[in-house]
């Protein structure tokens, strides 16, 4: 049980920093991009990268979370 | 004022008028005091994760205005040590509901979801004959 609960906690971590890091590398580049090109429209862009952000990252703190809880069953 | 303060006052206005509302079924409902308490932890510290995003991309956004070539982050390990300390002192130090400290934890990424999409719908409807080739 503990092997499998600090692999558990492993997958769930490595899986959620994973698609993360994807979706605000993504979200970040492009907006980067679009301040960089029309800086003019900082306002807007931050708001929504703010938007988009703050969606990616609910689910790495959930994930984090969990894996911690797998990680005390161990 | 710009549009990523206005958006922070909005969220945070809704956290309260729901923090407000646990705070009122603490006092009537006593036998779910776990499941408040940890809400109420959890919507504290999402807040706060709020303003240090918000704060983050402000600074993010400085940067490539700027063009200074300075590396700016998001800082997520911080945002993701404080959600764990909130979920450390509301599970092990006040013994509230974990589950219910989750779900306070992405109270304020719902609150900007639904903010975001009635914003988006409500200029999509202003703007409609702004469009190129529409006006008269």
């Amino acid at each position: 049980m503990g092997a499998l609960a600090l692999v558990a906690a492993a997958i769930v971590f490595g899986l959620g920093a994973l698609g993360a890091g994807i979706g605000n590398g993504l979200i970040v580049g492009r907006t980067v991009e679009g301040i960089s090109r029309q800086p003019e429209l900082r306002g807007t862009l931050q708001t929504t990268m703010f938007i988009g952000v703050a969606l990616v990252e609910a689910l790495p703190v959930i994930t984090l979370v969990l894996a911690f809880i797998f990680y005390g069953q161990a | 004022m710009t549009d990523l303060l206005v958006h922070l006052k909005r969220v945070t206005r809704i956290s309260f008028f729901f923090l407000s509302v646990c705070f009122l079924c603490w006092a009537v409902f006593p036998r779910y005091q776990p499941i408040f308490g940890g809400l109420v932890i959890g919507v504290l510290a999402s807040v706060i994760n709020m303003y240090h995003l918000g704060w983050k991309v402000h600074k993010v956004g400085g940067a490539a205005a700027e063009r200074t070539g300075r590396r700016v982050t998001l800082g997520y390990p911080t945002r993701a040590a404080f959600a764990l300390l909130a979920v450390l002192v509301s599970t092990r130090t006040l013994h509230f509901d974990l589950f219910a400290t989750i779900v306070g934890l992405i109270f304020s990424q719902l609150a900007t979801l639904v903010l975001g999409y009635l914003s988006t719908a409500r200029s999509k409807d202003s703007d409609s004959s702004d469009e190129r080739g529409e006006k008269e």
